[in-house]
């Protein structure tokens, strides 16, 4: 997808005004934030798990290489393959080879961030094949021509309404010929279209939560079965993984998936958990005849050499949006990429480049609470931060913000004129907003309160209630 | 121009300040796979066969607990008129389903491909108490569709079968089988999905309904 993160600004406008978005994200809240919450409280081993799963991770970033080949020789021993690309056109090109080879027409894919890391779905259509998303959130926003907007639920933002009309414009055809109006019969008529179209289809595209090195195994994470529908019934299965998916053994997995549902979507155990190996085994009953994976690095060996490398632990819960008060505004598409939140912020100025996505790392308020809830401990502030002043240092923020903070620095430097300037200041705002405890807009600064709420202060200056403080107690 | 793998690993060598690791090392990742390390393993205070019963019927499962197999065909039978179900099912060829004696009233066939049931009866290789989960492995007589094709899904197991926690699993399968077999699928629940709006609905893609039958 064309990235368009340099919109930010005006993305994020455009989200704050639309009610059923907002409607959409205030449910977070009640939904995945408190479901994480009540996991959270339930296990006392919480912090615990957090810290080892970081151990783990570490470690195997490490020893990255010594892993990801473990774990090639392992596929290799199964009967399946291992291609690497080390750029989306690569990977891209392999997949289409496999599919031609393959001779394949039909393609279906379980829902995998990577395949839209690197635009695969769009490839392998300008190539001939007909590529169907199986999520049903993907398969939403594929017939709706959409980016995900959330890396756990992607079509967040939809609302019934909208999938209705939806349903009934593609399905027609099927000869589904009513509107849909209820969730049930919505969820029942994607079933039934879809299952067509996975007995159908010669290759099944999956991502891979984890990589083992131990065993050669890719593993996935659904409450749907659709990417188990799709690692079983095609003659042909592709798994696309980046090179950080690999972790040591079974029990590293089990590690960390006990973090996973729970920081996802609040459950202890999503309803499929599946460790695939290989192709099809001599007498097994069923199961596709060729496994493939493709191993992509886009720029993962860069930010392993990085002060980004704990980017690398991510295991791509979405913890951090749902508890980013931007993203809980904003929404995904705003970030204008395939990733948002926190951990896009992070990871897209480094995918698509600072100077296309250089206002992310600045659509954060610093406020940490994406750190706490990451369970894998990845400090995305301070990455955030560090990503601030690469951008400062390439002198790509604008030339009125750097002459605005240097003139801030400069006084902010002088206490007695910063107190000069700012205790008057202070007093006016405070009566200004007096009646309703903040301000939609504030004069001289509508660039920064035409779309935020700024509390009014409590009437004086930190400095002055010191003082008054010191004085008091004298 | 080397391969892509070479420039992959080249990099991440880079990256990491140093060479390929020297055989000593490398020794030493393969002792700590070959160690299978448990990390931290949740305690639970309820009985494994309630823990993995609640769990189950949390994830909105069907759940009976039969003293022998011979009961297992009427229970079978019960289930399927109770949610109106056609009484013509699939069987997985697993031993421990050779033992049941179906009536005349079912039709239970083995699982041949092509078959279109919207019934499957299937044996778990084990259950998990921690989370509340089958575990079931593909193979000769093992059809993975059958745990995710048909709208009904019924999995019989034995209560000597279960286990504390996943990595139980992972021992026992070391210790049944030289490798690991291709689908290794922990099943929880029946299939759902929030996608429409955040609200769960129950048989997006997998079984609409699981049924449990615990053994002994
Ligand atoms: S950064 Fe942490 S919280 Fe965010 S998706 Fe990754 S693992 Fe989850």
């Amino acid at each position: 997808m064309q990235p368009n993160s340099r919109h930010f600004q005006a993305n994020a406008e455009s989200a704050l005004r639309e009610p059923n978005l907002q409607s959409a994200l205030k449910q977070l809240e009640s939904g995945f934030v408190a479901g994480r919450q009540r996991c959270y409280d339930a296990l006392p081993e919480f912090e615990a798990l957090r810290d080892r799963a970081k151990e783990v991770l570490d470690h195997t970033l490490d020893n990255l290489d010594a892993y990801l080949l473990e774990y090639e020789a392992r596929v290799l021993e199964s009967g399946g393959l291992v291609h690497w690309a080390g750029t989306p056109e690569e990977a891209r090109e392999i997949v289409i080879r496999i599919c031609r080879d393959a001779e394949a027409k039909n393609v279906i894919r379980g829902k995998s961030m990577i395949g839209e890391e690197i635009g695969i779905n769009d490839a392998l259509e300008a190539s001939g094949f007909e590529v169907t998303e199986t999520d049903l959130g993907e398969y939403i926003l594929q017939l709706g021509k959409e980016p995900p907007s959330h890396i756990v639920a992607p079509a967040i933002h939809k609302t019934k309404d909208e999938i209705s009309d939806l349903f009934l414009e593609h399905h027609r055809d099927l000869g589904f010929t009513k509107r849909q109006t209820e969730r049930s019969a919505l969820v029942n008529e994607a079933r039934q279209v879809l299952r067509e179209k996975f007995l159908a289809a010669d290759v099944g595209m999956t991502g891979a939560n984890f990589l083992i090195a131990e065993t050669g195994s890719n593993v996935i994470v659904t409450n749907e079965g659709n990417g188990d529908l799709s690692s079983t019934l095609p003659r042909v299965q592709i798994v696309t993984a980046a090179i950080d998916k690999v972790v040591p053994t079974l029990e590293d997995a089990s590690l960390l998936l006990r973090l996973l549902g729970r920081s996802a979507t609040g459950q202890e155990i999503t309803a499929y958990t599946t460790f695939t190996t290989g192709p099809r085994r001599e007498r097994d009953a069923d199961g596709p005849g060729e496994y493939h994976v493709v191993l992509i690095d886009n720029h993962r060996s860069e930010m392993l050499g990085s002060e980004l490398r704990p980017m690398l632990r991510c295991i791509r819960c979405g913890a951090c949006m749902n508890h980013c008060p931007v993203y809980g505004r904003v929404g995904g598409h705003a970030y204008g990429w395939v990733y948002p939140g926190p951990m896009g912020s992070v990871l897209t100025p480094l995918m698509v480049g600072l100077d296309e996505a250089g206002h992310l790392p600045n659509a954060c308020t610093l406020n940490g609470r994406c750190e706490t809830v990451c369970p894998v401990k990845i400090p995305l502030p301070n990455l955030l931060r560090s990503l601030r002043s690469r951008q400062h240092l390439q002198r790509q923020n604008s030339s009125l913000a750097r002459i605005a903070l240097s003139l801030w620095s400069w006084v902010a430097l002088r206490p007695r004129l910063y107190q000069l300037l700012t205790r008057p200041a202070m007093t006016l705002l405070a009566r200004l907003g007096a009646s309703s405890g903040g301000f939609r807009n504030m004069p001289f600064a509508s660039g920064w309160t035409r779309v935020r709420d700024l509390p009014a202060p409590q009437g004086s200056t930190f400095q002055a209630r010191w003082q008054q403080q010191q004085r008091d107690r004298k | 121009m080397s391969s892509a793998r070479e420039q992959v690993l080249a990099r991440i060598r880079a990256a990491l300040g140093r060479g390929e690791l020297d055989p000593a090392r490398t020794t030493e990742l393969r002792d700590r796979i070959a160690m299978h390390r448990r990390h931290i393993e949740p305690a639970f205070d309820e009985t494994p066969r309630q823990r993995f019963r609640q769990k189950l019927e949390a994830a909105e499962a069907s759940f009976v607990e039969l003293d022998t197999l011979d009961a297992v065909a009427a229970e079978i039978e019960r289930y399927l008129e109770a949610h109106g179900a056609e009484k013509r099912i699939a069987t997985s060829g697993d031993e421990l389903l050779h033992a049941i004696d179906w009536p005349a009233s079912i039709d239970a066939q083995p699982w041949v491909a092509g078959s279109d049931h919207r019934v499957s009866v299937t044996a778990a290789y084990c259950g998990i108490a921690e989370t509340g989960s089958l575990l079931l492995v593909s193979g000769e007589k093992n059809p993975t569709r059958l745990n995710f094709l048909p709208d009904y899904h019924i999995v019989v197991i034995e209560a000597k079968q279960l286990v504390l926690r996943m990595e139980d699993a992972w021992d026992s399968l070391r210790a049944s089988t030289k490798q690991m077999p291709r689908s290794v699928n922990f099943i929880s629940g029946p299939s759902k999905t929030a996608d429409v709006e955040q609200t769960v609905e129950y048989g997006a893609h997998g079984p609409r309904c699981l049924h449990v039958i615990l053994v002994g």
